[in-house]
């Protein structure tokens, strides 16, 4: 009688479970008024680069008389060196910072989830392994790194400078994972899933992995953040010979025309930086919220 | 019969130089199929660690531990796993031992659909993924059942934070019967449980012993628990590491002989205190409990035992003796003498 009662609790279909997980996200997320104000920006700076471009096309034509207008119904953010529309390059410069900056986050943190949870739970001399690398990976100073690096290769692609700097980033929070799993690996219910022998894969990845959660989404969001001044950085150097616009190069092309010296030109180079710094600021604030939606005491439905 | 469980002379260390230190001080014990035996200590006398051990979470520095005759160490991989999942325990913090981000019904399943172990998969109910999902929902709600947590349906989508201490204690019981263990270690199982549930949860895993033929070694700091839960099997005394008497449940507790458990019994609280009038009570020289890192010489109880003899207590080690009347003591002095304390 009971065990039927279940099963029909069970045919709740993935649909239904999804929308209430879904609107469980939602309520947590506005839990943190900062958070979930981050989580909406990070949302509008997403749609505007990636649904943006569709609907404000990239003023790419040269006009000798409008150079270094402030803003105007017209340009809402004025215009650059060459008469062009600023606020078409920021609505088309974003994707690829966001782009880069998601790409590296993400292998990074899978780097450092996979082999920081094993050299945690598992010990020994996969550990030592594990470790000796992150510590060399962790003495080289990466910006010379990528710049050496950039002499040799040439980084003219998004993907593989985003896979590069993925490959760098991830020492530091795979120290913290281990660490996190050191202390997990001692807790009771670790124990019982050894006892009852439910092999590495599922104890890593089921038991470990989501008490880490809120921590590993806060790290990914960080992640993102230091990726987008790291790129921004390479840029600006001159280091990645990127020419399509994005924010960073038009940092670099700003700077390299000399909008710093002119009142009217300020706009020009103000406008990617405060972009960036936009994004920036929602993705920290964001990760407050994000604390809450992977904390599972506060997941249950109702 | 061979003894379903048998450890010979194990030894646990922990730490080296200096800062070692021995948890466990080469104890033998032996249980029988379908047995209650009980481990009774203070905090830091080992029995944890004896039960970590049993479970094979933690190996032994020296000696063996045999499961149904053959060694746990050196046991082939299928025969290891075949040990690993008959001996299941049930931790002391219902708070530490179910994983916060799974629901109940998640934390059943998993076993049940790893191992394939439940008899409702057999009758062909089920097949593919499907059938098996629906075989182990329904297993887990029998095994709910079994544990006393009805109506099912109330349970099986609860995260643990939403649980009360018992509940979550017969979650993890009914985790342990998803492999259908022969072997439960019960790690002090019911003392952080609120004292008015402990009864019914003892009454639960009593019930298991006939149900499943599950053998129990009960791990607890209280003899009165031991007493309730243990009345018809052994009853295994620890003190510093080692075995100072075991025996039949109602001889040690009517008439105990090494003065570390009739001190241990003198400090069980009666309700009644006419009874409480009546008890003894053995009156230790200290009480203090020796540093794990500096144990007393000879038998480690001497710096507290009132019937301390000089030269003899503080020398050698005391081996267990065979008593006539049931069980064994590791006291040369008390052995002979009458058990009434004068």
């Amino acid at each position: 009688m009971t065990a039927q009662v279940a099963d029909g609790q069970q045919t709740d279909s993935i649909f239904v479970s999804a929308w209430k997980g879904f609107r469980t996200g939602v309520r947590l997320l506005a839990y943190n008024r900062v958070g979930f104000i981050g989580f909406l920006v990070v949302v509008f700076m997403v749609l505007l680069s990636y649904a943006g471009p569709l609907i404000i096309e990239l003023d790419t034509k040269t006009k000798i008389d409008r150079i270094y207008i402030t803003p105007t119904l017209e340009h809402p953010l004025g215009t650059d060196h060459q008469g062009r529309d600023i606020w078409s390059q920021i609505v088309n410069g974003g994707k690829d910072v966001i782009y880069v900056a998601f790409l590296a986050a993400l292998i990074s943190t899978v780097i450092a989830v996979v082999f920081g949870t094993l050299s945690g739970f598992i010990g020994g001399w996969l550990d030592s392994a594990i470790m000796s690398v992150t510590d060399i990976i962790l003495t080289i100073p990466q910006f010379p790194l990528l710049a050496v690096l950039a002499a040799f290769i040439s980084l003219n692609s998004l993907t593989l400078l985003g896979i590069l700097m993925g490959l760098l980033n991830w020492p530091t929070l795979l120290r913290a994972l281990r660490a996190q799993a050191l202390s997990l690996k001692q807790r009771d219910f670790i124990e019982a899933a050894r006892a009852l022998d439910l092999g590495v894969m599922h104890i890593v990845l089921r038991e470990m992995v989501p008490n880490m959660m809120p921590y590993i989404v806060v790290s990914f969001a960080l992640g993102m953040t230091f990726a987008v001044y790291q790129q921004a950085g390479l840029v600006f150097l001159g280091l990645v010979p990127i020419t399509a616009g994005n924010w960073s190069v038009m940092i670099q092309l700003a700077w390299v025309r000399g909008a710093i010296f002119y009142k009217d030109s300020v706009w020009y180079i103000m406008a990617p930086i405060v972009a960036i710094a936009i994004l920036q600021l929602a993705i920290i604030s964001m990760t407050r919220s994000l604390e809450l939606v992977f904390n599972p005491r506060l997941r249950a439905s109702e | 019969m061979t003894p379903i469980l048998e450890l010979r002379n194990v030894t646990k260390y922990f730490g080296s130089g200096r800062e070692r230190v021995t948890a466990v001080d080469s104890i033998s014990l032996d249980i029988e199929p379908g047995e209650i035996v009980c481990l009774v200590g203070e905090s830091g006398c080992g029995k944890s660690t004896t039960g970590r051990m049993v479970v094979g979470l933690l190996p032994p520095s020296e000696g063996q531990i045999l499961y149904q005759g053959q060694d746990i160490a050196s046991m082939e991989r299928a025969d290891y796993q075949q040990y690993r999942r008959a001996v299941q325990i049930i931790h002391q913090d219902p708070y530490a031992s179910l994983n916060p981000t799974q629901t109940v019904r998640q934390m059943i399943t998993t076993p049940l659909l790893r191992h394939q172990t439940q008899a409702t998969g057999q009758n062909g109910a089920g097949s593919g993924r499907r059938g098996r999902r629906r075989d182990a929902g329904r297993r887990a709600a029998e095994l709910l059942e079994i544990v006393d947590l009805t109506p099912v349906s109330d349970f099986l989508d609860k995260y643990p934070h939403q649980l009360s201490g018992g509940q979550r204690q017969r979650v993890s019981v009914a985790r342990a019967l998803t492999v259908e263990p022969k072997f439960i270690v019960a790690d002090e199982a019911v003392s952080m449980v609120d004292v008015s549930i402990r009864v019914s949860l003892l009454n639960m895993l009593y019930r298991l012993k006939d149900e499943f033929d599950v053998t129990f070694l009960f791990i607890t700091h209280d003899l009165a628990l031991a007493k309730y839960f243990a009345w018809e099997g052994r009853i295994t005394v620890m003190y510093l590491g080692r075995i100072v008497e075991e025996g039949p449940t109602p001889r040690l507790i009517t008439d105990s002989r090494h003065p570390y458990t009739q001190a241990l019994l003198g400090a069980v609280p009666e309700a009644d205190p006419e009874l409480a009038k009546k008890k003894v009570h053995i009156e230790l020289r200290s009480a203090e409990i020796p540093s794990l890192l500096n144990l007393p010489a000879g038998c480690t109880f001497h710096p507290r035992c009132p019937y301390f003899v000089p030269g003899e207590c503080d020398l050698g080690v005391p081996g267990l003796e065979r008593i006539p009347d049931g069980g064994s003591v590791a006291c040369p002095v008390r052995m002979e003498e009458p058990s009434q304390i004068v």
